[in-house]
């Protein structure tokens, strides 16, 4: 588990929702500029603005796993694992994106893209030993019925 | 208790705005003080204007002023403005002779004093008809004639009351039957004076101190009768919205026809010719000499408001930048303010002549004069006051206009006194051409241009070719030209004193200064308050957005380095992967071709 999942995550970000929700509408309210805006209330909608886009990151990771964007996340951390992806490590493409919705999508689907890839390495491997295994009981056969 | 207190000067100014509206705090931090009878919160001044509307809403004064105005108003523009009725025809010679046959056969000869005296009596009353007054107000008159002839002041006083009475009764308006003479004619006239027609205070109390006792000659009574009832005129009519002279004139005309209607009855006195013409030139004289006045006394007054304003201002000034650090962009308006007019200590209903209305729905309040005005912000503002949103410098002389700094607030970070109240309709800026276009109801102040635009409006860009605005005059000077401006826009020359109008206009401007005062003071209390409140906000997020930047920073660091290691580890599992299983899966072929060759070698064998 990373050090922040999405759970704690948004435990932490829940502390801010009410006080950014009420600097957002302070600015609606005045209709002021953001150069008006006071430094720790940009940093509150920066905040805000994060955490809309762990939304729409968990919605669209969900949707390319061939899921309802608000399905549970049970459901998403088995379409993950289907593809050799666990889900610490999806939790952490947001946060080493910067928290950017854009990267985050393009390493969704590259990643996903690398799990397809192991998935089919590893039925290659298991081909591999399989006919490995059948291979060398054909030769211990034959010298075995030769004698 | 009078709405009005003569000071030092002599001059009368209104008690309301020294008395009433305390100056704000000097400096002495309690921002909370505000004036005592100021609304200190949104529900209150809610509950107050409503206070105030149940109170305005009473009929008596209103009904009766708008009825006697409408009146008087109907009466005077008919026609010849000076005035209408009474005709002053009296009866001729037949009329009088059928009259008395008429009264004989009805009423018997008259064999005694009693009698005779009836007789006189109704044949006043048929004389008065035919003059056009009320039945009964000659024959009245004629009483004080059956006594004697006035002889002193005090019966000629007593005869100038009982006309300009007269006057009234004409408009269906009346004064109290056993009202003193000279102090109601110099209350009306001080009224008068107070309202709108200063001069009179010098005319009424100059003529009639002088004068009160002694033997006066005929001509001297005349004068005087004429003088009080044109006073008493002049008071009445000010105090229903006519001007000041017109009620003069009025009242003189009026009373030389009673006076001459009587005197003629009695065959007393000079020819009615001869006394409309003494009366004219009274009222000539008693003109010129009350633009002397008008002159002095307006000045008079122009300090009078200045001392006001300077003394104001200072305490003001002080009292709003205590603050300024802590009013952050500026002074900001909360919730809804609704003021048409305040109640003095009489219950007396001074009515603002620039009404207060102003909304704010943000909970965070508006800013003074915010950057996108009214409509973006959902916040209705009357228009008049809106109007005002432009206000002048403390040099009355100096007519550059300055706009009003957003919220109040200069550049500097100082606040703006005169911004401030300026947001309701609260202005310095009360020179007699000032007061002139409110009275004209021109929108458009004065405009800064170096060209000939005299002002926005345009009107007087053919009528008048010297620009006013282009000099600094002196306060003589805008009296002076008063006259002539008003010539040169409605073309008709009104030949009167521009005090009374400038006088009102000065007090109203007085009156706004008490509530929009108090309402700055109220919002810079909630200003502070709400900006404390929301440093407390700041500096409670701060705490936590540092921890939350902490953590963030650790969170973003250690996904990335978490996502790079296990990228790693995965292309290196598979590289190993395919060259260890490719090895595998090559040996393993090779195994199988060896199996398969060997299988098939034997066979062809």
């Amino acid at each position: 588990m990373s050090a922040l999942g999405y759970e704690e995550y948004w435990d932490t970000g829940i502390l801010f929702t009410g006080e950014a929700q009420e600097a957002l509408e302070r600015t609606r309210g005045d209709e002021r500029q953001l150069d008006e805006l006071t430094p720790a209330e940009i940093q509150a909608l920066t905040i805000l603005h994060e955490q809309q886009n762990g939304l729409m990151a968990y919605a669209h990771m969900a949707m390319e796993l061939g899921l309802d964007p608000s399905a549970p996340v049970q459901d998403v951390k088995a379409a993950l694992e289907a593809r050799d992806i666990t889900l610490d490590e999806a939790t952490d493409w947001l946060p080493a994106c910067n928290y950017d919705i854009d990267c985050f999508r393009q390493t969704l689907f590259w990643e996903l893209r690398q799990g397809r890839r192991r998935v089919a390495e590893a039925r290659a491997k298991r081909l591999t030993i399989g006919a490995a295994v059948v291979t060398l009981g054909a030769a211990l056969w034959l010298r075995r019925k030769k004698r | 208790m009078s709405r009005y207190v003569q000071n030092h000067a002599g001059i009368y100014v209104p008690r309301y705005p020294l008395g009433r509206v305390q100056m704000p705090p000097q400096a002495t931090g309690q921002i909370t003080q505000l004036p005592a009878w100021a609304p200190t919160s949104d529900g209150e001044i809610d509950e107050w204007a409503m206070e105030q509307a149940d109170a305005w809403a009473r009929p008596q004064m209103r009904s009766a002023i708008d009825d006697a105005k409408g009146r008087i108003t109907a009466e005077l523009s008919q026609g010849d403005p000076s005035y209408r009725a009474p005709s002053g025809a009296t009866m001729s010679d037949d009329e009088v002779a059928a009259w008395v046959m008429e009264d004989i056969t009805a009423n018997g000869f008259p064999n005694s004093p009693d009698a005779a005296s009836a007789l006189t009596m109704r044949f006043l009353d048929a004389q008065g008809s035919k003059m056009g007054f009320h039945p009964g107000f000659v024959g009245q008159g004629a009483e004080l004639v059956m006594r004697g002839w006035p002889t002193n002041i005090d019966d000629a006083a007593a005869w100038g009351g009982y006309v300009g009475n007269a006057v009234m009764q004409q408009y269906g308006l009346s004064l109290p039957s056993d009202w003193d003479v000279k102090g109601v004619t110099t209350a009306a006239a001080s009224a008068a004076c107070l309202q709108a027609g200063v001069p009179f205070v010098g005319v009424v109390t100059t003529s009639i101190d002088s004068m009160w006792d002694g033997k006066l000659t005929f001509d001297e009574i005349e004068d005087i009768v004429v003088a009080v009832g044109s006073a008493v005129g002049a008071a009445v009519g000010q105090m229903f919205g006519i001007p000041a002279p017109i009620g003069a004139f009025v009242g003189a005309i009026v009373t030389a026809l009673i006076f001459d209607g009587l005197a003629s009855a009695f065959g007393w006195g000079p020819s009615a010719a001869e006394m409309r013409g003494r009366a004219w030139n009274k009222m000539l004289e008693a003109r010129a000499a009350m633009m002397e006045q008008c002159m002095e006394i307006g000045v008079g007054a122009w300090g009078q408001y200045n001392d006001y304003w300077n003394e104001m201002i200072a305490g003001f000034d002080t009292s709003l930048n205590e603050y300024s650090d802590a009013m952050g962009a500026g002074i900001r308006a909360f919730g809804t303010k609704r003021l048409n007019y305040l109640v003095d200590n009489d219950g007396n209903e001074q009515v603002l002549f620039r009404p207060i209305y102003d909304r704010c729905d943000a909970a965070a309040g508006c800013l003074y004069y915010g950057t996108y005005g009214a409509q973006a912000f959902g916040y209705e503002r009357d228009p008049a006051a809106a109007s005002h949103r432009i206000h002048e410098r403390p040099n009355p002389l100096d007519i550059k206009p300055v706009p009003a700094w957003q919220g109040a607030k200069e550049p500097s970070g100082r606040i703006d006194p005169y911004s401030a109240l300026a947001y309701y309709g609260a202005s310095r800026y009360a020179t007699p051409f000032q007061a002139d276009l409110e009275r004209l109801g021109f929108d458009n102040r004065y405009v800064q241009t170096a060209g000939q635009l005299c002002w926005s409006g345009g009107r007087m860009s053919g009528a008048y070719t010297e620009c006013w605005e282009q000099q600094l005059h002196s306060d003589y000077e805008y009296l002076e030209n008063l006259a002539y401006i008003r010539t040169a826009l409605k073309a008709e020359d009104l030949e009167q004193c521009s005090v009374p109008g400038w006088a009102a206009y000065m007090m109203a401007s007085l009156v706004q200064v008490g509530p929009a005062s108090a309402f700055v003071m109220n919002d810079v209390s909630a200003t502070v308050s709400a900006n404390t409140a929301e440093q407390e906000v700041i500096a409670r997020m701060q705490v936590q957005l540092d921890d939350y930047n902490a953590v963030r920073q650790v969170t973003v660091q250690a996904a990335q380095e978490r996502r790079d290691i296990l990228r790693m580890r995965r292309a290196r599992a598979s590289r190993e992967a395919r060259l260890h299983y490719g090895a595998l899966a090559a040996g393993t072929g090779s195994l199988a071709g060896y199996l398969i060759s060997k299988m098939l070698g034997g066979k062809l064998r």
